[in-house]
């Protein structure tokens, strides 16, 4: 039985491999970070629902280790495809995480002893980690890194590299039960062959200082998206508390502005189809942490087309009462002294400029494709990778045997992509397993 | 099980995960007073590979018979320790996870009280584990061959993917031909025919001798359980054979003229007929619903095709899974609704779908009232959004695109008939707004309302549509030659057989629920029952085959191995007990449970392969004779009494 790579580990690529991997194909998946999970793992919660989204992903995250044929490389990149379906070669590259993982146990003690601190990507920098550390609680794998450009032993600040006579530092080493920790780890090159390759490589999130009028990264309670769903997690910088950065009060009014970077001909044409949705759960949520709250979404069209969506932005509306204003927002200045935000937007019901004061702002930013790939499949004019035939071909690239699913093919919500993911485990399978179209055993 | 308990409790530190919160060693000292207890330990990670050694040495060396696993979430790491206790010779059902890292040390900061609540913890979970009993897995040989409803572009697909893996398919369609609604669709893109996609999807079905193609065909009747349903198949007389040349005659003589539902109502056809011209399988077919056996087809027959004397007949199909792929219906606007029935220029977008296709009555022109109108509207939401009268609550996903995609393609066609598009919200949602934009650049003219709806007038003068244009803030009165009602979808019309049959379950707009909104989107709550395109609500034809090739994955994923395990935790009747009384057969979600007579007596009997262990049998049971086995009163009750720091040896 052949192989199949699985490019990116968000819940794309996590349904793909759960789907090959009960049939017992063998399954690789590579993904940048060290721990499985993509964006999905960011969540607080997910619409319509309002399911928590840790609680629905950590199974299906934590089912990838019962399979033996299952094969998680974390920490790594796809270098080089080559050869054709049915027998792809494949190029990884497997970063240093400086700690040996067959012996690392995940139980937290160097993060702990560590003395560097620096800004938590996992929590979008608005709390800190250290420079070893564990990606989030859930991970899976739950496996220490080391971060080599924070790490005091692996890149030390020269002046103090001057001073000391021997190697600095060298706590976690010290304090690691396990004896895991490989100040000396090399980059290495994994060679597979495998017979398809499934991409599930997901998006980014738009850099919304690409609007500077919208004052992100200048005004500090000017917040992304997912900034604010880490703001309103559990298991994020405040424990789920909403509060400014400014001064660390509850905001008494937040407004959310959509389509910062979509649907404009500046950025990107497209829609990012999750925004509008996205926007609607983050101010229920606020409602619900702060009932006093005061929510108002700018939008230009409401996109609410999956299922349930519409009951969910009907609830917002009715039983929240959130605030939805039809408008275009044209810019955003910081009030001074309050440090709060005054909205000037142009009201399309009522085409007149209008501006409106609160004290928090959350910019809905468009999402763009991980595309940028080693791969040679083509690409849209928007930097989404191509299908080939989508009506006769499902999830099918421009090469035979490579598959897309996922916001990588175009932008979409969570059970699109489960649903794309599992497509491409079928048409993936019947590489794997040679089954050309048939033979014997008709069917009477 | 008679032998005397003797538990094994196995604390484990998680790193700090667990010992950062609560005192583990205070905690293994304590499970050593229970009884039965004989040996407790503490260990930085039981799962990992010498915790795992530590309890399997264990088991051996003090004659071990039940094991605690006092740890993190049963969710994560049963089955590791079910293994490890397993290959230490044990029964793998005797086996208790306590959960000491979600329910207690991740919430609790209080070291000493969330200690205490550990013990506790432990305590219920040996109290339990001192009434566990060995479980067997049952294993069934499981069908591959699958059940496709529809046979529309997701069942075709999904046919297709299973055929290819080598499952064999009964592909199964009401209609007289496959192809679905997407067949009838003129341009399901700028560029693309609906009729050719399903005419090449035709193509590879036809070249598949693993899909056999059931059409005039219905479910009636489903037993059995997954890997082993048996599937009660209705073929309906098509009264035509495959000796039928396609040449027409037989359609010229007959009588009965009935509304063409193959072009939504837009002409007439005969009650023997062709679908359209690429049918499949490629001959007529009669009605039998209007058919008044005349005889007139048959007489003018020179090839001998046809035969009235065809009866329906009932099949018996062994089929592993099944895949729902029934679709929708079109919305259905009233007579009135926006002038609908009414005037003749007042058309579906369904129907306009059929003229812009060129197989259909006016060759692809788009004639209303036997000439090219000079302006046409299309009104959106009807149907849905809660917009009208009688409208769902759901957005019907595909119309804003169709509709577009239609007004893109009548500009091009005729680029001087003014287009207008009357809209709330345009859902043209991820790469679909360049269409959007597309007929912005072609000067379709975007009308957007909110509240109050279009108000459409037939006078003698013409159509007229009174609408409040919202982004101008005025009323606007727009004569146009053409009306297009951008109809939602409504759950196929059988949609209550489908669910008495396949006892799939509907959520509150209609369609079909599936196991997981989010992350099982193509499976049914019941094992072996699948779902693609439309049936579970709204969605574009892309989107539809996408979910034909997923669910066929599922069943791939389910059947590849031939066998199917059935998990031992499931309903059990205690025949003593039980007094028939039948409250459980009522509410079992699952169908699994059927009243049975014993020697005159009535006793439930559970189907160990349809019970999910939900447990509301048990719950139900009256006289207790409804057990769940690994969650039994008894064991249940034993737990219960130590939480509330009862006497243990009860």
């Amino acid at each position: 039985m052949s192989s199949v790579l699985i490019v990116g580990g968000g819940v794309a690529g996590i349904q793909a491999a759960l789907d090959l991997a009960e049939q017992g194909i063998d399954v690789y998946i590579v993904d940048k970070a060290p721990s499985v999970g993509g964006k999905m793992a960011y969540l607080d919660k997910t619409f319509p629902t309002l399911d928590c989204a840790s609680c629905i992903l950590a199974p299906k995250m934590a089912a990838l280790l019962r399979y033996p044929n299952i094969k998680l490389i974390m920490n790594s990149e796809v270098q080089d495809v080559s050869g054709r379906a049915g027998n792809f070669k494949v190029k990884i590259l497997k970063k240093p995480t400086y700690v040996d993982w067959s012996k690392c146990n995940g139980c937290g003690v160097c993060t702990e002893k560590c003395p560097t601190k620096v800004p938590n990507e996992y929590n979008m920098g608005l709390s800190q980690r250290r420079a070893i550390y564990i990606m989030f609680p859930q991970a899976v794998p739950k496996r220490a890194i080391i971060d080599a450009e924070h790490c005091m032993r692996l890149n030390p600040p020269p002046k103090a590299k001057e001073k000391a006579k021997g190697p600095l530092c060298g706590v976690c080493e010290r304090n690691c039960p396990t004896k895991a920790i490989r100040y000396d780890q090399q980059p290495e090159i994994l060679e597979l062959n495998v017979s398809a390759v499934i991409v599930a490589t997901g998006m980014e999130l738009y850099d919304p200082r690409n609007l500077p009028e919208l004052g992100y990264g200048k005004y500090q309670n000017v917040y992304t998206n997912l900034e604010f769903e880490r703001l309103v997690s559990a298991t994020g910088p405040t424990n789920g508390e909403i509060v400014r950065k400014s001064d660390g009060k509850h905001p008494k009014k937040i407004a959310w502005i959509q389509c910062v970077g979509s649907r404009d001909i500046r950025f990107n044409h497209y829609c990012s189809a999750y925004c509008c949705m996205a926007a609607t759960k983050q101010a229920i949520l606020a409602k619900e942490h702060l009932p006093e709250v005061q929510c108002t979404v700018y939008y230009m069209d409401i996109r609410a087309f999956g299922k349930g969506f519409n009951e969910f932005l009907e609830r917002a509306k009715k039983e929240f009462g959130i605030n939805y204003i039809r408008g275009k927002v044209v810019r955003i200045d910081e009030i001074p002294e309050t440090k709060n935000l005054k909205i000037v937007y142009e009201d399309t019901a009522e085409s007149y400029m209008k501006a409106d004061e609160y004290d928090m702002v959350v910019l809905s930013v468009a999402i763009t494709p991980n595309s940028k790939l080693p791969l040679p499949v083509e690409l849209t004019k928007d930097g989404f990778i191509q299908l080939k035939d989508p009506y006769l071909d499902p999830v099918s690239t421009t090469v035979e045997g490579i598959f897309v699913v996922g916001a990588v093919a175009g932008a979409k919500d969570i059970p699109d992509s489960v649903t794309e993911a599992s497509a491409a485990a079928a048409r993936a399978a019947l590489i794997a397993k040679r089954f050309s179209c048939p033979t014997p055993e008709v069917v009477k | 099980m008679t032998e005397e308990p003797r538990i094994g409790v196995y604390v484990c530190h998680c790193g700090f995960n667990i010992a950062g919160t609560v005192d583990v060693k205070k905690v293994a000292e304590f499970a050593k007073t229970l009884p039965n207890v004989v040996v407790a330990k503490d260990y930085v990670f039981m799962c990992s590979e010498p915790g795992q050694d530590l309890i399997k040495a264990d088991i051996k060396a003090h004659n071990l018979n039940r094991v605690v696993v006092s740890a993190c979430s049963p969710s994560l790491h049963e089955i590791t320790f079910r293994t490890a206790v397993s290959e230490a010779g044990l029964n793998k059902y005797l086996l208790e996870m306590a959960n000491i890292r979600e329910h207690c040390s991740w919430v609790h900061h209080d070291k000493e009280k969330a200690t205490e609540k550990a013990k506790e913890i432990v305590r219920m979970a040996v109290a339990k584990a001192r009434h566990l009993e060995p479980l067997q897995e049952l294993e069934v040989k499981a069908e591959t061959s699958a059940l496709v409803l529809g046979g529309g572009v997701a069942g075709m697909r999904a046919a297709l993917e299973l055929a290819n893996y080598g499952f064999n398919v009964y592909l199964v369609e009401k209609a007289p031909t496959i192809g679905g609604k997407a067949a009838l669709i003129g341009y399901v893109d700028p560029k693309t025919k609906g009729a050719e996609i399903v005419s090449k999807m035709f193509d590879r079905v036809k070249d598949c001798p693993r899909i056999q193609v059931l059409t005039n065909a219905e479910l009636i009747q489903l037993s059995g359980f997954a890997g082993n349903y048996i599937a009660k198949v209705r073929l309906n007389p098509r009264y035509v054979n495959e000796k039928c040349t396609l040449c027409g005659e037989c359609e010229e003589v007959c009588p009965i003229e009935v509304s063409n539902e193959y072009n939504f109502g837009l002409n007439k056809r005969k009650a023997i007929f062709l679908p359209f011209s690429n049918a499949y399988p490629p001959y007529y077919a009669i009605d039998y619903r209007v058919c008044v056996k005349c005889g007139e087809c048959e007489k003018v027959c020179r090839f001998g095709a046809i035969s009235l004397k065809e009866e329906p007949k009932v099949v018996d199909l062994k089929v592993g899974s099944i895949i729902i792929a029934t679709g929708y219906d079109p919305y259905r606007p009233f007579k009135g609704e926006y002038g609908y029935g009414l005037h003749q220029n007042i058309m579906t977008l369904f129907q306009l779908e059929r003229l812009l296709d060129p197989d259909s009555p006016t060759k692809g022109e788009l004639i209303v009232g036997n000439k090219i109108p000079k302006s046409i509207a299309f009104i959106q939401c009807v149907g849905s959004r809660n917009t009208t009268p009688g409208a769902k609550e759901y957005c019907s996903r595909m119309c804003c695109t169709t509709a577009i995609n239609s007004a893109v393609k009548i500009k091009e066609k005729y680029p001087d008939m003014n287009v207008y598009i009357l809209y709330k919200d345009i859902m043209t949602y991820g790469s679909d707004e360049t269409l959007y934009e597309e007929a912005g650049k072609k000067l379709v003219q975007f009308i957007k309302f909110e509240e109050k709806i279009p108000k459409v007038s037939i006078t003698p003068e013409g159509l007229f549509i009174d609408v409040f244009e919202y982004t101008i803030q005025e009323n606007l009165r727009i004569p146009v030659d053409a009306i297009v009602l951008s109809i939602g979808m409504l759950p196929p019309r059988d949609i209550e057989e489908l669910i008495a049959v396949t006892r799939v379950s509907c959520g509150g707009e209609g369609f079909v629920r599936e196991a997981h909104l989010k992350l099982a989107p193509v499976e049914a709550p019941t094992k072996g029952i699948f779902l693609a395109g439309c049936i579970t609500g709204p969605k574009n034809i892309l989107e539809s085959i996408r979910m034909g090739s997923a669910a066929a994955a599922k069943a791939m994923s389910l059947l590849s191995k031939g066998k199917l395990t059935i998990e031992p935790m499931i309903a059990q009747v205690n025949e003593e007990k039980c007094s028939g009384c039948a409250i459980c057969v009522g509410v079992c979600p699952y169908s699994a449970i059927s009243i049975k007579k014993v020697n005159g007596d009535r006793i439930a009997y559970v189907e160990k392969a349809l019970c999910m262990g939900c447990g509301t049998c048990n719950a139900a049971c009256p006289s207790g004779a409804m057990q769940h086995l690994g969650f039994k009163d008894i064991q249940l009750l034993a737990q219960t009494r130590a939480v509330f720091g009862g006497e243990m040896n009860v």
